[in-house]
């Protein structure tokens, strides 16, 4: 996690520097100044997370640094230090927005506690912001969560089985995660076990769809923006690396980012650190990734579109999720699971389906996969009016047709097989082509046929 | 909502069934649909219209035959113009976004290259008379595109 960072505007030189040395010890960034004008430059280059300043100072006084913090740095917390006896000055401070005050000659343990209020006070305004996000998704257009609203996760066939197993085999490790399958797999549900499986569950979650936003606004939303940055930042926003400090971002269709951000994003992995739109202050991050796409990456890398060195920083750990006509032993648990969901929100008591509508689904393709079956089901509770759900309420469309899908990159022909195995073999042997077809069992001419082809 | 299906049909095929699979498909996964009419480059579709022509060039009336010619592709044109507004109502009416692309040339050649400017789609659906010939184009689409591909076909129905 981040130090806080704290400035201190005092003119008195002995507590200046008592000060900055005590709080360093504390374990704060500490930076001191013995004038307000000085301050206020610092206040405009940088974000401080509290200012304590002394009420009168040369230059601008402790109320002035007060009134252009409130303006232009909300997120900045003051601590006014006040004169002894002037109790009113403290209380006027008070009024015009500060956090709190302190009257000297003070305590420094006072005042380390008071500070650590404030630190404590900025943890849970963090952690409610990263919450109020997961939980009300902003409009459309300008989304960036996924909506989280509780899961749960099917896993009857021995494919997801081993998805599951492989999540838990990483729930200790903190790496980076790459999730691969069609669209509509459930890609993003896995993210968040990843997550909440792992040892940073206790902090936040979220996901951005890369797909929704110009280029612009994901690199606002990814990095944050300082004021003024562009037309229409009128004040300074985190994005959500500094959100999910500690925790776990999702960034989901990461093959549509564009180069320039992907170049950015892997200087954040391989530094841990970043700067918003439009700022010169490095900033200091530990979140973890973990990134979807239904895409090839490998085609995408061959064709310029995605950066080989971001793919192995994210490709730590690959995790595919195969589509719903492999793994068939998934679509009835996953119907009854949807069919008990949407039953309970419209308030009806089906609870079961008829064998004409499971022999309908069993035989059906599902090119949607378990997005295209969620909603299936949700349509046929709303249209069905007996306590089963019959062949009538679902589409008619997968009645009528026979839907097939080929996944070109899941299809190899023999001799694509064979070239593949014989090319492991080979450089198993060193490159040694009588070597290899010595293990292979075939001569030296077999083995120039298979590999040429 | 970003088009993620590409629905590539014949030019000149009734795909009305088609469409209305690849329009309840859309909206369960909340995808745009964009759709590639594929034209075979020889724009002549009937057998009469080819004798036709091919009479009057005979006889040195190369005026007819490019009337005739061009006559066909009107008729053609029309027929798509009619169908594409059609899909384009009703995916109005289903709230599910719609664009197009009018191609000539071989199908999988036209797929392939519109794939390639297009890397946000998700999944190839071929009409039912693209499917038909699947057994003999299957390995060559499987070679050229890194999509999934869905086939949509009527199940074929038993003699009693």
């Amino acid at each position: 996690m981040m130090k806080l960072e704290i400035l201190i505007a005092e003119d008195e030189e002995i507590t200046l520097r008592h000060l900055t040395y005590a709080l360093d010890k504390e374990g704060f960034a500490v930076t001191g100044v013995n004038n307000g004008t000085d301050a206020a430059a610092l206040l405009g280059k940088r974000d401080f997370d509290v200012l304590v300043a002394d009420i009168k100072m040369p230059g601008k006084d402790g109320l002035s640094l007060l009134a252009e913090v409130k303006e232009r740095h909300p997120d900045t917390d003051v601590l006014i230090i006040t004169g002894f006896g002037s109790i009113e000055s403290a209380v006027d401070a008070m009024r015009r927005g500060a956090t709190d005050y302190i009257t000297k000659p003070f305590n420094l343990d006072e005042l380390v506690l008071k500070i650590r209020k404030i630190e404590e006070k900025k943890r849970l305004e963090k952690e409610n912001t990263a919450l109020k996000l997961s939980l009300n998704p902003p409009a459309l257009a300008g989304s960036r969560v996924t909506t989280i609203a509780g899961f749960s996760f099917i896993a009857r066939s021995k494919m997801m089985k081993r998805v599951i197993e492989l999540i838990h085999s990483i729930s200790n490790s903190d790496c980076n995660v790459l999730i691969t399958g069609e669209s509509g797999v459930g890609k993003g549900l896995v993210a968040k076990l990843i997550h909440y499986t792992s040892t940073r569950k206790g902090a936040s979650f979220l996901a951005l769809n890369c797909a929704i936003f110009t280029e612009e606004l994901l690199a606002s939303e990814l990095f944050g923006h300082e004021r003024g940055a562009f037309t229409g930042a009128i004040a300074a926003k985190k994005g959500l690396l500094e959100i999910t400090d500690g925790g776990t971002l999702f960034l989901d269709e990461i093959a549509e980012m564009s180069t320039t951000l992907q170049a950015k994003l892997l200087k954040v992995i391989e530094d841990h650190e970043f700067i918003r739109v439009g700022g010169t202050r490095p900033i200091k991050v530990d979140v973890r990734l973990v990134a979807a796409t239904n895409q090839n990456i490998q085609n995408l890398i061959a064709g310029g579109r995605f950066r080989e060195d971001l793919y192995y920083r994210l490709n730590v750990m690959d995790i595919y999720i195969p589509p719903l006509r492999e793994r068939r032993d998934d679509i009835m648990p996953l119907a009854r699971h949807f069919l008990e969901k949407y039953s309970r929100k419209a308030g009806k008591k089906i609870s079961s389906f008829s064998a004409e509508a499971i022999d309908i689904m069993a035989s059906y393709g599902f090119p949607g996969n378990v997005r295209e079956l969620e909603n299936i089901v949700e349509r046929a509770v709303i249209l069905e009016t007996s306590t089963q759900i019959s062949g009538q309420s679902l589409p008619q469309s997968i009645k009528l047709f026979q839907v097939e899908t080929i996944d070109p990159n899941r299809v190899k022909t023999i001799d694509e097989v064979n070239k593949d195995y014989a090319e492991k073999v080979l450089e198993y042997a060193d490159n040694n082509k009588s070597k290899a077809a010595d293990l292979l069992g075939i001569s030296r001419t077999s083995l120039w046929r298979i590999l040429k082809k | 909502m970003k088009a993620k299906i590409v629905f590539v049909t014949k030019g000149g095929e009734d795909c009305d069934e088609g469409f209305s699979y690849v329009l309840e498909l859309a909206k369960s996964i909340n995808s745009g649909i964009t759709v590639l009419v594929v034209y075979p480059k020889n724009m002549m579709s009937t057998f009469e219209d080819v004798m036709a022509a091919a009479a009057f060039a005979e006889a040195g009336d190369f005026k007819t035959v490019k009337t005739l010619m061009d006559n066909q592709e009107r008729l053609l044109r029309e027929a798509e113009r009619k169908k594409l507004a059609d899909m384009s109502e009703r995916s109005r009416i289903a709230s599910i976004a719609l664009t197009h692309t009018v191609a000539e040339g071989d199908p999988l050649t036209v797929i392939r290259d519109f794939l390639q400017d297009s890397p946000g789609i998700d999944m190839v659906l071929l009409s039912p008379a693209l499917s038909a010939n699947r057994k003999a184009d299957i390995r060559k689409l499987i070679k050229n595109i890194s999509k999934p591909i869905v086939h949509i076909s009527r199940p074929l129905k038993a003699e009693v």
